[in-house]
């Protein structure tokens, strides 16, 4: 009976949902199932911060409930599936912490929108994962709970910020999970642990009960072991939502039917910017295997220089904590959270409060984006660097006009040295140069595993115009169905 | 380089509402003086009559329609509050003296 559970590990999403439709697995059987492999194997990892036991398995009742009772079961498209949620995303009386020390205790007393969705389709939330704190950092360091281990080599980072998501997905302790994306926070992860990442363009998810970092930048995207689930999971989480304003109202495609076209003929750029100085030989090397497959197919591949891309980092480190120090100016210690006792005054609270309760990361973004909006410094600093965006924002769409999707490495670099950067901030910052330019033009952009580079995984990004989430997934599952990349799975 | 200065990086500090100690003060202050350091490539762009990005789809004065909704309830709300006294938060004194 084990044995036969643990295929339930490689299957996609659509056959575990077939599974549980037609009884051949119970949803509690399966929802403990994956419980147990938490306790069992995450102790190695550190990426799960709560595991919830009795409520998932409350809910997973409901679900065979359901399955016993209900013609209708089309209407869950993900019937039974456990997943595990980046804790930066609310969920009901479940603790979300974003890994933050300030909101250790804090209870969410409503869902994210993506949760509520998720649930109506017969998910089953039975984790909040570790990440980088308030999704800031590339290596999931930055965590109150301790840094998570890459499952591939326990020496490395699994990157960040949703380095728990990623790790969880990769080790297989869930289906699938939800990660967030401000500058590579879905991708960058995803790559370093040989899974599938997808960042949607800006608006096609709702940010309602994400925990604003940068919200002209932030979205919330699915991460899973192949495309195929991705675009299970984004057909679920998808569309307009009149509690976030900034959503936008389009008519969402069946993803997952449109992800099996043919891709002969389709126009694909090669970001030369990207590659070569900075990159490590085994990226390039393994980058260069993927596109290979593409003209196999029959695309047409040829490079292309984006220009003011170099500048993508200096926007980003501007614009992203600036918002980021108007986002967390909510936390003073007094409405959830933490706080400190031994305060006298009300402005003593407040500053013991965030002292105490933010880590360094934090801080430091914090004061970037206060010196970046304080009077003297906007003009040369954020409203400049919202120009160059408007500009560098031009550069990429104007790509658009040439090519149907372009494609670079997603990280510069495999799985790094635990603890090799956290010293060095603004090293840690430029690895997010491939990431980063598709949040600043708002773009979609998905990471697909592409081979091995001293036995760590490396992933292939592909960029998209707005709204292109077919497109990109099509190019990526086009590239899964030949290739074996993503089957592979960390010995853990 | 030219080093923020701890004069400089208090009043940052005051603004942003944090407390910081002094090895903090001493580390921040290098750590800050290389990130805006870097950032100083984006002088050379000539921005005249650019618009800076608000939102990234151009999306401007998104509306809905004004129908009344529930909000909160006042336990919900109060739910997570570190210290609360009947229907209100509870916090340290205003004026200081």
């Amino acid at each position: 009976m084990l044995q036969e559970r643990d295929e339930i590990l490689e299957t996609t999403i659509k056959d575990v949902v077939n599974k549980v439709k037609t009884r051949q697995i119970k949803a509690t059987d399966l929802t403990t199932y994956f419980i147990e492999r938490i306790k069992n194997i995450d102790s190695k990892i550190n990426s799960v911060i709560t595991i919830e036991k009795e409520k998932s398995l409350k809910r997973a009742e409901e679900i065979e409930f359901i399955v016993n009772n209900n013609k209708d079961l089309d209407k869950f498209p993900l019937l039974g599936v456990p997943l595990i949620i980046k804790d930066n995303i609310s969920t009901k009386d479940i603790t979300t912490t974003a890994a933050s020390k300030i909101l250790s205790n804090y209870k969410p007393t409503f869902n994210a929108t993506v949760i509520t969705k998720l649930i109506d389709a017969g998910a089953i939330i039975i984790g909040k994962a570790n990440m980088d704190e308030f999704a800031m950092g590339s290596s999931n360091e930055n965590s109150a709970f301790g840094p998570v281990k890459n499952p591939w080599n326990l020496k490395k980072v699994p990157g960040g910020s949703s380095g728990g998501p990623a790790a969880s997905v990769a080790s297989r302790l869930c289906i699938g999970s939800l990660g967030s994306d401000t500058g590579g926070s879905i991708r960058q992860p995803a790559a370093l642990c040989g899974i599938v990442g997808l960042k949607p363009t800006y608006g096609l998810v709702s940010r309602f009960g994400l925990i604003a970092f940068g919200s002209s930048l932030d979205q919330i995207g699915p991460m899973t072991k192949n495309v195929e689930d991705c675009a299970e999971i984004l057909e679920v989480i998808a569309g307009y939502d009149n509690a976030d304003s900034t959503s936008s109202k389009i008519e969402i495609p069946k993803y997952s039917k449109e992800i099996n076209k043919e891709i002969k003929g389709m126009k694909i750029g090669i970001i030369e910017n990207l590659f070569g100085e900075g990159v490590e030989e085994g990226v390039n090397t393994s980058v260069n295997e993927s596109i290979s497959i593409l003209k196999d197919l029959g695309a047409t591949v040829s490079k292309t220089r984006i220009p003011l891309l170099e500048q993508a980092v200096s926007i980003y480190y501007l614009i992203a904590p600036s918002e980021a120090s108007s986002n967390l100016a909510r936390y003073d210690g007094f409405k959830y959270g933490f706080s400190n006792k031994s305060s006298k005054t009300i402005w003593e609270t407040i500053e013991f409060t965030r002292g105490e309760g933010f880590g360094d990361e934090v801080k430091r973004r914090i004061l970037i984006g206060t010196y970046a909006l304080s009077s003297g410094y906007y003009d040369a600093y954020y409203k400049k660097a919202q120009q160059v965006r408007t500009l560098l924002t031009e550069s990429i769409l104007n790509e658009f006009k040439k090519y149907d999707v372009l494609i670079s490495p997603t990280s510069p670099c495999v799985a790094f040295d635990l603890k090799s950067k956290v010293d060095n901030p603004l090293a840690m910052y430029l690895n997010d140069i491939c990431t980063i330019p598709a949040n600043i033009a708002g773009i979609p952009a998905i990471s697909i595993p592409c081979n091995f580079s001293d036995n760590l995984p490396v992933g292939l990004q592909i960029m998209g115009p707005h709204f292109s989430e077919s497109k990109i997934m099509n190019v990526g599952n086009s590239i899964q169905k030949i290739s074996n990349w993503h089957k592979q799975k960390p010995k853990i | 380089m030219e080093l923020l200065s701890k004069k400089e990086l208090q009043n940052l500090a005051k603004l942003s509402h944090l407390q910081l100690d002094e090895d903090e003060l001493d580390k921040l202050a290098l750590d800050l003086s290389k990130v805006l350091e870097y950032f100083s490539s984006l002088e050379d762009i000539n921005t005249e009559s650019i618009k800076m990005t608000g939102h990234p789809l151009n999306i401007i004065n998104s509306q809905r329609e004004d129908i009344t909704s529930k909000s909160m309830n006042t336990e919900e709300v109060l739910k997570n509050a570190p210290s609360k006294l009947k229907k209100f938060f509870k916090i340290k004194k205003v004026l200081d003296k």
